[in-house]
């Protein structure tokens, strides 16, 4: 087959059956289930656990089950069963594990935990305040990072802007909830999930029970949906459903409730960030950036979404001279992780929204005064990096100009019921891991088996989460060998058989992986004739990526996807409610793989994207997640979708497979701003976080003052 | 409390011994296996679990088994044998329409119970026939365009039908 | 956890059994099941025996006479929608309830015996002057809705008692509206509602009604702001305007919660009416 053959996805028709399995639909005999006991308090020292009688083939799994009592992520800062203290309001304490169900609820409403409670921080303000410290390190900063380029102290004479800009929690609300079964067999153990990254998983699990490679295994369940919830969180319900599993030597299922996943897994960190801009001739010629963001109690993978956050916030312009701050503070709120985008929607916000703000000001059209900025080939990036490839955000803003008709538009005027607005943004994103990441931490390794009856197996450790992995991969080997796409076999992988490709994140696993095994295929095709053999590939960094993990100077990604993007608004002159009618966007993904495929995460993402800009209100009060439900937390619904178009200018990637890039997290990541700023324009105010609500508009244009909200 | 509950399942009939107030949506999963009908929110608000009793859509996660006695239920295990479900099922493979799938049985579902009462829908009536239908995936347009494709391939399997609410 | 379930084979096995035992009725289970659910899988948390009532054929139906329409308690909010006597802005609020599925299941009884805040059938209620029939084994009573809500998730029901029919006197309304402000276009709950209905004649207001739903705990209808329009002309009315704004905003007493916000529910209210005055008074 060839790659621009339109292709149905391999795994619909078992999908619209309800045929495929999910975790929940998987028989496991002799099955247990576990219940987490969680914490009440969010800082307190745990006195006494005093549990009823415990029924016989009923347990109770904690601290005391566990070889090593540590969630292996980046650092091992947090437990898998709470020790002495918990530090967030719903920490596991232990697991309740039997067959019923009523029972081990019983067990639960009649166990009464001791606290000695301690003074808790619940916003970053507190932990800066400092007046409480929970973590052993200086002012409750996990870490800090700053660089610069240029020389900002040298500017002069320039017009000075500022803003503070913030975000809030966003719930990735997968449709799936979050589920592991631990399964112990023959000295093996092995855990099932609905996961992103077996070998996070499988590396956490080594590291908390003294298993090895031989006898740890991992295997991805058919996964209904993650957007980056499923990255690190699944290792800590691994490690639980381990210990439990291993000490009662059958299988343990631990699924949540979706109340408890809404309001205890990970979630987009809410941030907080400063610019200040500096103006010379009608351009920004300097920039000052300092964002926080909040990690709740452990540190996670939020270094890794603070530099994902810092490393492209000269977004899609140039800024010669630039500082930039970035610090994760420790709350005891629920601890925040992955979500598509990973830091760069909370600092693309921030950043559009300030030129957006800055050319208002200025009195120049946005569109223009940020077209007036892009950033070129051959130009340095905020890490001091050069875009060594082909730059086409020209390209982008005419075809986005064209298709939105945003000429015209803007002069669109106000109806009787309606403010009219309209907004646009132009945002980068990175694929892969971030500087030398894939070539030093990940390695990515991939592996095609031919087979005797001329099938050829896809070995990767890569899942198919929605996003298409198992259409788009076979497609790109099926292409490169010529075959038929049916024979090319993509199994849901199963660490046992599959090499660590590494995790499927940061729009890494067309471009990176997909590469791998475009070079293995042609391989493959080149010894076709053999009966039966396995071809290996592995990753290895291109020629011009210069990466210093110690200064952050260099290239901080491999490649970049770019977007723009219109949004035009509504706002009801009496209640202040939003309608978004339209969203145009222009995307450059290199060579879309499959255009259903691209078409699919650009929807989605517009989607997710304008949920985070004027819907997904999510918040903490005191430590505890107020909106717990579907009702409560109201992401859109089919009726709230606005009309999406959009348009691809191709720019091949010379090291991704047939020129494709990165495209999964890129479609949301302009939206939000692209939204906030068709609101500014239509009520003719700012808004300084998102998501824009009718209740913050309200506050915005009738209680002007700013500071108060 | 376990009582005998009959009901009609699929075109069969059957009979189990359970508590009235369980739920359909566990009866379903745990007793007969049909794990095409999913939980997502089991509030009411994602339409994952949707099925056919008397041929009303309802969530099953809301519905206790009490209120299906003598009752016929209809999952997507028994719609898929139907004509009317594989000219739906064109429809979304076509358009795209399905990304991680765990929404998908639930707005098939919602698809049928759409057409049985308007059979030639306008953008706008299909969005109010699957607003109770969450899918976080797909941003609806693919979602919007399959049901059109349906129509547009087999509108006249559901055409005589009333159109209501 | 399993608790005793009741299922009567008639309205007379149902009222003689609720006599003997404090029962949860349960009807089409949309609130219930929500509001009792422990663990996906797990049982209800009904710590009192269970009635179900859903499928009684005495309450189900709508009838009407003359005066009067008649709504079983245990119609779903869908066959209430889709009967021909329904008043019109009855079904406006029944159509901005949830989403399909849940208005095929969901019964105006549960949503009037919950008593929810957020209940939207009840403001229309309110408006449209309902009673409610309450039976029990041996009585039977008829109260105003607005006595029969006391307040959120309180009522008048006594013990041994049931919703057995909601009453709306028939009456043309020239003008209807119900404004639902949720939080998304579909499937939500209110944050606040405004509904309003007036009756011009020869260019005088011979009716006007008012009533606010999910600001307080109990939907607010004041006939005395009311009557300030009444049986004036339509300029009169026209200067009352504000007389009639400021008169609600000292009624309204919202929350600030994990939906809305005080100030923005009792300003936004305020506007809808305010809008809805303007264009009623004008428009004749």
């Amino acid at each position: 087959m060839r790659i621009n053959t339109r292709k149905i996805r391999t795994d619909g028709k078992e999908k619209i059956r309800g045929e495929n399995k999910y975790l929940e639909d998987l028989e496991f005999k002799n099955l247990y289930y576990a219940r987490t006991l969680r914490s009440e308090v969010s800082r307190g020292i745990i006195k006494e656990i005093i549990y009823p009688e415990i029924p016989e083939n009923y347990y109770i799994v904690d601290k005391n089950d566990i070889y090593r009592n540590e969630v292996k992520m980046v650092e091992v800062d947090m437990p898998i069963f709470a020790k002495d203290q918990v530090n967030y309001i719903g920490e596991p304490i232990s697991l309740i594990v039997g067959q019923n169900k009523d029972v081990i609820i019983d067990i639960i409403n009649n166990t009464k935990v001791i606290y000695e409670e301690l003074p808790s921080v619940y916003s970053m303000e507190e932990a800066k305040a400092n007046n409480v410290t929970i973590i052993e390190k200086e002012n409750n900063e996990f870490v800090s990072h700053e660089f610069s380029t240029g020389d900002i102290s040298s500017l002069n004479n320039c017009e000075i802007f500022d803003g503070v800009y913030e975000t809030t929690y966003q719930e990735q609300l997968y449709m799936e909830k979050q589920g592991a079964v631990g399964d112990y067999k023959d000295g093996e153990l092995i855990v099932y999930g609905s996961m992103q990254c077996p070998y996070y998983v499988k590396n956490a699990l080594m590291h908390a029970t003294g298993y090895n490679e031989i006898n740890t295994r991992v295997i991805q369940t058919d996964t209904g949906g993650a957007f980056g919830g499923k990255e690190e969180y699944p290792s800590l319900m691994a490690c639980q459903v381990a210990a439990a599993t291993l000490k009662i030597k059958n299988p343990v299922r631990l699924i949540f409730d979706r109340r408890e996943d809404i309001m205890y897994t990970t979630k987009r960190h809410p941030s907080k960030t400063y610019i200040k801009s500096y103006v010379k001739n009608n351009k920004i010629v300097g920039i000052d950036i300092d964002i926080s963001l909040d990690a709740g109690p452990y540190i996670g993978l939020s270094d890794v979404v603070l530099q994902r956050a810092l490393f492209t916030l000269n977004g899609a312009y140039q800024i010669e001279n630039a500082n930039i701050k970035g610090t994760v503070y420790a709350t005891n709120n629920v601890f925040t992780g992955a979500f598509r985008g990973f830091g760069a929607p909370q600092s693309m916000f921030a950043l559009e929204q300030h030129f957006n703000q800055v050319a208002n000001k200025l009195k120049i059209d946005p569109f223009e005064f940020k077209k007036s900025h892009f950033v070129k080939q051959g130009q340095k990036t905020v890490t001091n990096g050069v875009y060594v490839e082909k730059i086409k955000l020209d390209e982008i803003a005419d075809k986005l100009e064209k298709l939105s008709d945003y000429k015209n538009k803007m002069k669109l005027l106000d109806t009787e019921d309606y403010y009219y607005g309209i907004g646009v943004s132009f945002v980068p994103h990175g694929g892969g891991f971030t500087g030398d990441g894939e070539a030093e931490h990940i390695k990515a390794k991939v592996k095609l088996k031919k087979n005797k009856n001329n099938t050829v197996e896809i070995l990767i450790a890569n899942v198919e989460m929605g996003q298409g992995a198992k259409t788009a991969l076979p497609k790109i080997v099926a292409s490169v060998i010529d075959i038929n796409l049916e024979d090319v076999i993509y199994n849901n992988p199963d660490t046992k058989y599959v090499p660590d490709s590494g995790p499927t994140v940061a729009s890494r696993t067309t471009m990176v992986v997909g590469r791998l095994l475009y070079k293995a295929a042609e391989k493959v095709k080149e010894r076709f004739n053999e009966e039966e053999f396995i071809i290996e590939e592995n990753f290895k960094a291109p020629d011009y990526l210069v990466w210093d993990p110690e200064t952050f100077q260099g290239n901080a990604y491999m490649s970049y996807s770019w977007s723009g993007n219109v949004a035009e608004v509504l706002v009801d002159k009496i209640t202040y409610d939003v309608t978004v009618k339209n969203i145009y966007g222009v995307y450059d993904v290199g060579y879309p793989i499959d255009i259903k495929l691209v078409e699919g995460q650009i929807h989605g993402g517009i989607i997710q994207g304008m949920g985070m800009g004027m819907m997904e209100n999510m918040t903490s009060k005191n430590g505890k997640i107020e909106q717990n439900n579907f009702e409560a937390y109201s992401v859109p619904t089919i009726k709230d979708m606005p009309h999406m178009e959009f348009d691809l200018v191709i720019n091949e990637y010379d090291d991704g497979p047939y020129g494709a890039k990165g495209v999964g997290e890129l479609t949301l990541v302009g939206i939000p701003p692209a939204i906030a700023s068709a609101i500014e324009n239509a009520v003719n105010k700012e808004f300084f976080k998102v998501p824009v609500t009718p209740e913050y508009i309200l506050e915005v244009k009738e209680y002007a003052d700013r500071n108060q909200i | 409390m376990q009582i005998e509950i009959k009901f009609n399942l699929n075109g069969e009939d059957v009979s189990i011994m359970t508590d009235p107030v369980r739920r359909l949506l566990d009866v379903l999963r745990e007793d007969f296996k049909l794990t095409g009908v999913k939980e997502g929110c089991s509030e009411g608000e994602c339409g994952a679990c949707v099925v056919f009793v008397n041929d009303i859509l309802v969530n099953s996660c809301m519905v206790p088994m009490a209120n299906v006695i003598n009752k016929k239920v209809m999952s997507i295990e028994g719609f898929k044998q139907t004509k009317e479900f594989e000219v739906i099922e064109k429809g979304f493979l076509e358009a795209g329409a399905v990304q991680c799938g765990f929404c998908t049985p639930g707005m098939i579902m919602a698809t049928e119970n759409l057409l049985r009462n308007i059979s030639n829908p306008s953008v706008e009536e299909i969005k109010e026939g699957l607003s109770g239908n969450i899918c976080r995936c797909t941003g609806y347009q693919t979602i919007i365009e399959a049901v059109q494709l349906t129509v547009k391939d087999g509108g006249e399997l559901w055409k005589s039908n009333l159109t209501s609410l | 956890m399993e608790v005793k379930s009741y299922i009567p084979i008639d309205l007379e096995d149902c009222l003689g059994e609720l006599g003997n035992e404090n029962y949860w009725l349960f009807a089409g289970g949309t609130d219930l099941m929500i509001r009792k659910r422990q663990w996906h899988g797990a049982s209800r948390k009904f710590v009192r025996p269970v009635m179900f009532i859903n499928d009684l054929k005495e309450l189900n139906g709508i009838e009407s006479d003359d005066d009067y329409i008649y709504i079983k308690a245990c119609n779903s909010l869908a066959e209430v929608y889709e009967n021909d006597e329904a008043p019109e802005i009855l079904k406006k609020a029944i159509v901005s309830m949830a989403n399909p599925e849940i208005r095929n299941m969901a019964t105006i009884g549960g949503n009037v015996a919950n008593a929810a805040k957020v209940g939207d059938t009840l403001p229309v209620l309110f408006l449209l002057d309902a009673r409610v029939e309450l039976r029990s084994k041996n009585e039977k009573r008829i109260r105003k809705i607005s006595d029969f809500i006391k307040g959120k998730y309180q009522t008048d029901l006594r013990k041994g008692e049931l919703l057995y029919q909601i009453i709306i006197p028939k009456k043309e309304y020239d003008i209807n509206m119900f404004y639902k402000v949720g939080s998304r276009q579909g499937d939500t709950l209110s944050k606040l509602s405004v509904s309003c209905t007036m009756n011009i004649e020869n260019n005088f207001v011979n009716d006007f009604r008012v009533a606010f739903g999910a600001i307080n705990n109990k939907s607010i209808r004041d006939r005395y702001i009311e009557e300030k329009l009444i049986n004036k002309s339509v300029s009169e009315a026209e200067g009352l305007i504000y007389t009639v704004l400021n008169g609600y905003q000292d009624l309204l007493y919202g929350d600030n919660d994990k939906r809305s916000t005080k100030r923005y529910r009792e300003e936004t209210a305020i506007k809808i009416l305010h809008k809805f005055l303007k264009e009623a008074l004008n428009e004749k």
